[in-house]
């Protein structure tokens, strides 16, 4: 996947509580709509988002294992809500709580992804903060990227067994803290 | 992205007619494109297709805006519907964590997610009270098949120890019936007993009483004995006295024997000496002197006598003294034989008394031993029913734990 250098800013960006980023993808995740929160906020123009894979906007905080999750979740025709941290055309940063869910055609098979993110609470993200930072170092310490993911994956599974939830309880539940 | 310019009603004026006409021919194409392309996405929209959306739009103001506007229009209700697709799909499996997010949602969106939202929180509560009400049941089922198996087997314990409990008591009855009988031939031994002692102890009342007649009697023949040997002995003693006086008028008697023998000897000599003349008169001195003899004869034959009249009467003497001792003796015995009769007696009455009492009390001990034998009889039959009833009690308890597992079998069941 392509990859070019942004300077970040450490500078955060934010969008309104009546908005939503929407973006669709192809079933390889391939940007195929892009709307004009997405555009606004993301500093990217339509033309340079669509046909990009949506890894254009990954911030390099973010732990594998996330999208792993999300991967594995919506390839099953499942919805993943995931809380992510975006990166800017210019190097600043956004928080979104993603809604990511698959587009079915009438057969039942997946034609595509959509995701719609709201603005996640302060709360909910200082939550968030340093449980990707743990993950993010459990897998920087592992010279094999893949086997870091693993570890961290596992870290993960730990941490949501110790509170009781499933993934999708845990988003949820810090979702109920907005 | 766009190519338009700004059209600005200052600029109108500079440009040729033909190349505003050109200029307005393209535009208006373009917004016939958009019109073409937003009619195309909405009709998709209009059948159920929410993928589709206006791409790369180059078109200002109101059209543009239009263009956005059924994008954004598309967003919501896209979003809207995954949301509430989700939502609804959680709730359908029993998830009722998930809601419709409101952040992001706008008027009726935001006000149909409110309800979905309140309504999955509504069917969370009735499916918390519906498991809550299952594993009630559930507990409830488990407490009483608890209680009732406790019940069950504590009945059918309590059965079986009063079966072996009743067995027990049934074998008492029975000693104690056989007991009784036997506490009973004996109380009937013992009165008959009793009653013998009684008869006897009133005969020998009797007896004693004629034993002490008799030994009255006795005591007075004695006491008359007594008088009597006394009497003798006064007459053995005046017998006494006359023999010495007898004896002593027999040596008189010897002596003038003797002196008269001399006498007619010497008449004899005498008579011969006067010759014929005496002779008569020796006849009778001869006469004399055999008359002597006679006498002397007959006092020593009276002596003889005398002295074995002194003889008995002094054996007599002795005798009757001994006689009268032994009377004193009998009559000192007889005296004691009659106070040791009259101890006898009042034995044989307090023995007679005590009869008595014994033979209120066997009375009162056959009584006693008739209830006995009747409470005997009547805790084997209490024991028999008791039997039966354990036994029923038994089997009751074994239906009854039955009737549970079966009756617990169908509400776990449910
Ligand atoms: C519909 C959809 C939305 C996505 N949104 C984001 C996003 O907002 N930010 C992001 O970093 N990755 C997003 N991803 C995941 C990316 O496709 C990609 O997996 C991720 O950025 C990790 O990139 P990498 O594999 O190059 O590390 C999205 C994927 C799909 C299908």
């Amino acid at each position: 996947m392509i990859k070019k250098n942004v300077r970040l800013t450490g500078h955060e960006r934010t969008f309104g509580e009546d908005e939503i980023i929407v973006s669709k993808t192809d079933p390889k995740g391939i940007i195929t709509y892009a709307n004009q929160t997405f555009i606004h906020v993301a500093g990217y123009t339509e033309e340079e988002l669509l046909g990009a894979p949506h890894n254009i906007i990954r911030h390099p905080d973010m732990p594998h294992c996330v999208f792993k999750l999300l991967w594995d979740n919506i390839s099953a025709g499942n919805e993943v809500f995931a809380f992510v941290v975006n990166l800017c055309k210019n190097g600043d940063h956004y928080w979104v709580l993603a809604h990511v869910t698959p587009s079915f055609d009438a057969a039942g098979k997946i034609t595509g992804y959509h995701s719609s993110r709201r603005v996640p609470d302060r709360s909910a993200v200082e939550q968030i903060i340093p449980i990707y930072a743990s993950l993010k170092k459990i897998e920087d310490s592992n010279p094999d990227w893949r086997a870091g993911m693993h570890d961290a994956e596992g870290e993960l599974g730990r941490l949501l067994e110790s509170v009781g939830m499933s993934y999708d309880e845990f988003a949820f539940s810090l979702v109920q803290c907005v | 992205m766009t190519l338009t310019t700004k059209q600005t009603p200052s600029g109108a004026g500079s440009k040729s007619l033909a190349a505003r006409v050109q200029e307005l021919e393209a535009r208006l194409k373009n917004y016939d494109h958009w019109i073409a392309q937003a009619t195309e996405v909405c009709n998709r929209a209009a059948h159920g297709d929410l993928e589709a959306r206006l791409l790369h739009v180059d078109v200002d103001g109101d059209l543009g805006d239009l263009m956005f506007g059924i994008n954004g229009l598309l967003d919501y209700t896209d979003a809207f519907v995954r949301e509430a697709k989700a939502v609804l799909g959680f709730t359908a499996q029993g998830k009722f964590f998930r809601r419709v997010i409101l952040r992001g949602m706008v008027g009726t969106f935001k006000h149909a997610a409110q309800i979905i939202n309140e309504s999955t929180t509504e069917m969370k509560h009735s499916a918390a009270e519906l498991s809550q009400a299952e594993s009630r049941r559930l507990d409830i089922a488990d407490q009483f098949e608890a209680t009732v198996k406790e019940i069950a087997t504590s009945v059918a314990a309590a059965a079986n120890e009063i079966h072996n409990t009743s067995e027990q008591l049934a074998l008492v009855a029975q000693q104690t019936a056989s007991q009784a009988d036997n506490a009973s031939r004996s109380a009937d031994r013992t009165s008959a007993i009793v009653i013998q002692v009684d008869e006897s102890s009133q005969q020998l009342t009797e007896s004693i009483g004629q034993v002490k007649e008799q030994v009255a009697e006795a005591n007075e023949i004695v006491q008359r004995a007594v008088i009597e040997s006394s009497e003798a002995n006064t007459v053995v003693a005046g017998l006494k006295d006359s023999s010495h006086r007898i004896g002593t008028v027999v040596d008189t008697i010897t002596e003038i024997a003797k002196l008269t023998k001399v006498l007619s000897l010497n008449a004899a000599i005498e008579a011969a000496r006067a010759g014929e003349a005496g002779l008569g008169f020796a006849a009778v001195a001869s006469e004399v002197r055999k008359l002597a003899e006679q006498t002397r004869e007959a006092t020593n034959a009276a002596r003889e006598e005398i002295g074995s009249v002194q003889d008995s009467s002094a054996k007599a003497a002795k005798a009757i003294t001994a006689c009268g001792e032994m009377t004193l003796e009998i009559s000192e015995t007889s005296k004691s034989i009659f106070r040791l009769i009259q101890q006898q007696a009042e034995a044989t009455s307090e023995i007679r008394a005590n009869a008595n009492e014994a033979a209120t009390e066997t009375a009162q001990v056959t009584v006693a031993i008739n209830q006995a034998t009747e409470a005997a009889d009547n805790t084997r039959e209490s024991t028999e029913r008791l039997v039966t009833a354990a036994a029923e009690l038994q089997e009751v308890s074994t239906t009854l734990s039955r009737s549970v597992d079966e009756l617990l079998a169908s509400i776990r069941k449910v």
